[in-house]
């Protein structure tokens, strides 16, 4: 893209000074036209953002390729939008996040089998210090991983909920995500009476 | 907007819970709200499957109860007040688990109000106290696959039963076809649930088979506690499948997980005159069945699991999330019917001190004693670090 910049009259110069730079004009003009829809996009990196609008009012231009990790945009992408794509049901401080995560999840080649283990292992550390929010936030990242469809950040988050209620009471999960109780005290003393049981007796 | 986490659509609970290995943290989680109750599924290893099939001999009138049991190894992780007494960190209870309701067997008094959490009703072995409730979460969980029970009243002469689906799909929450071997003192009868009536296996003899489990759509069985056969599900067609190198030894069959392995362990009988239990010795094979025949394969190691061989049944449970140092050591059996109440584990390569003894073979490792508390209801033992 560099000749991008040389001005057509010194190419011209060069043209009459040497038959070899013909060659070049040709290619470079055609180049800069682009005759051919798409060509650009093979020679020069493929840096087509996309934009997306949050419900409020926030928008965020992002390369296709960290857009695409959302299977409901790529599909939208498919289907032909162009322009910026509406998601109601995010929040910008929401879809920043959720973008940090689509921009280091963009797959990366790696030229031998023992990189790809390190650059798992690597990934497997930087997603535990980036789940590593409040509970709130979590919530809204649960919700928009499973709106935009991202499969990796929706099994991250859904197992890092699973690791909260792990090994730990039904009241300490209320405290924890501030959901209340909502048992009538017919209804408690029902499930309390269900979560007994006995071992089976062995004849 | 401050999260309701009430509100978590289905589709996301489910993911969730599918997360949560330990089945009674998935009953935990149904027991926050109301709303996640009715949208997180309970879990499908709890259910007890229940069958009802014709009596045999047909003399009595009347069903046969089948159910299918889960069965869990707890390792009482913490002092809890009640188990004081006899609490160590390498304490462990064996047994099936069932809804308490629906159970006959109440040993206690509910309290006023029990824990919303997850506990099991349990008298201390060996102690003069009260049953208490052991609380789920003072334990480590360990599934130890299903097993399947006749309820009620045994037939005379009865030894035992297997079970199998027949289509997976459909087999998990009763709706499939499945097949029963009961097992007498001298015949092998099948039922198949398309039919529900019973049918002898012919091509046993006047033997009785111990060991019988159903594994990956076919039937094993061991007969006279000495020849492993294979019996096919629907021509009920009879096939021997012994180890390549025959040793005289009893043989016992432990499945692994569901239709996860099938081990083979055989306890050598020394020559005659010994009878010291602490010279025995085992060889374990596992089931390489990716061929039409199938055959036994030696192995040194279980993949990191303990097998249970005893009057409960014979299981496996995976060891990988266990802690070194508390006793029970990977890739050890433990015989839990005795004699005796003190047992040690038996490990492969132990070294007997003997010069003449070939050690590639399973011992008993003196290293890890075993001392059972109680053998019913639950199988509930104590393990020397």
């Amino acid at each position: 893209a560099f000749v991008e910049n040389i001005p057509e009259i010194y190419i011209l110069s060069l043209l009459f000074f040497s038959p070899h730079f013909l060659y070049l004009l040709i290619s470079v003009s055609v180049l800069t036209m682009d005759p051919i829809p798409g060509l650009s996009k093979l020679t020069v990196s493929s840096s087509k953002k996309i934009v997306l609008n949050c419900s409020d009012g926030k928008s965020f231009e992002i390369d296709e390729a960290v857009a695409r990790k959302s299977k409901l945009i790529a599909d939208m992408i498919e289907s032909g939008c162009d322009g910026p794509i509406p998601l109601q049901n995010v929040t910008g401080k929401t879809l920043e996040k959720v973008i940090e995560y689509c921009k280091r999840h963009v797959v990366e080649f790696g030229p031998s089998d023992e990189d790809d283990e390190e650059a798992a292992e690597k990934l497997a550390i930087w997603d535990a210090e980036f789940i590593k929010v409040d509970e709130e936030t979590i919530f809204h990242l649960i919700l928009a991983a499973n709106y935009l469809n991202i499969e990796g950040l929706l099994s991250l988050t859904c197992k890092t909920v699973a690791d909260y209620i792990k090994d730990k009471t039904p009241e300490e999960v209320r405290q924890i995500f501030g959901i209340e109780n909502d048992y009538t005290p017919e209804e408690e003393e029902a499930v309390r009476k269900e979560n007994v049981w006995a071992f089976d007796p062995n004849q | 907007m401050t999260p309701d986490w009430s509100l978590l659509p289905e589709e996301l609970l489910h993911a969730i819970s599918e997360n949560l290995d330990n089945c009674f943290d998935v009953v935990h989680a149904r027991s926050i709200c109301s709303s996640w109750r009715s949208t997180v599924p309970f879990p499908s290893c709890l259910l007890r499957q229940s069958y009802s099939l014709p009596t045999f001999p047909i003399e009595k009138e009347g069903f046969f109860t089948i159910e299918k049991i889960p069965m869990f190894l707890f390792r009482v992780r913490s002092h809890s007040a009640a188990l004081a007494a006899v609490a160590s960190p390498s304490e462990y209870v064996l047994g099936g688990i069932g809804r308490r309701d629906e159970s006959d067997d109440h040993m206690m008094e509910l309290p006023r109000s029990p824990p919303l959490e997850c506990s099991v009703e349990f008298k201390i072995p060996g102690s003069e106290s009260d049953p208490t409730l052991m609380n789920m979460l003072d334990c480590q969980i360990f599934p130890l696959g299903h097993h399947y029970r006749m309820i009620g009243e045994e037939p005379k002469d009865y030894r035992g039963l297997a079970f199998l689906p027949l289509n997976k799909e459909g087999g998990e929450e009763g709706g499939g076809e499945f097949v029963v071997l009961l097992s007498y003192s001298n015949v092998l009868m099948a039922l198949r649930s398309s039919e529900m009536r019973w049918m002898r296996v012919t091509k046993i003899s006047k033997a009785s088979c111990s060991d019988l489990v159903g594994f990956r759509g076919r039937f094993y069985a061991v007969v006279l506690d000495r020849e492993i056969v294979v019996i096919d599900p629907y021509s009920l067609d009879v096939t021997p499948l012994m180890p390549s190198q025959a040793l005289r030894s009893l043989k016992f069959l432990v499945p692994s997980g569901d239709d996860d392995e099938l081990f083979l362990v055989e306890l050598i009988i020394p020559p005659s005159g010994v009878l010291d239990f602490g010279r025995f010795k085992c060889r374990v094979s596992r089931l390489d069945d990716e061929e039409e025949d199938g055959k036994w394969v030696e192995v040194t190691d279980l993949g990191d699991r303990v097998l249970f061989i005893g009057h409960l049944g014979n299981m496996c449970c995976s060891a990988k999330k266990l802690p070194d140092g508390y006793g029970l050591s990977r890739n050890s059996l433990l015989f839990t019917n005795g004699p005796g109440n003190v047992s040690y584990l038996y490990k492969y390569g132990v070294d007997t001190g003997n010069v003449e003894d070939d050690l590639s073979f399973w011992r008993l490792s003196r290293e890890n004693r075993v001392t059972f508390l109680s053998t019913y209801p639950v199988i509930a033992f104590r393990v020397e670090c």
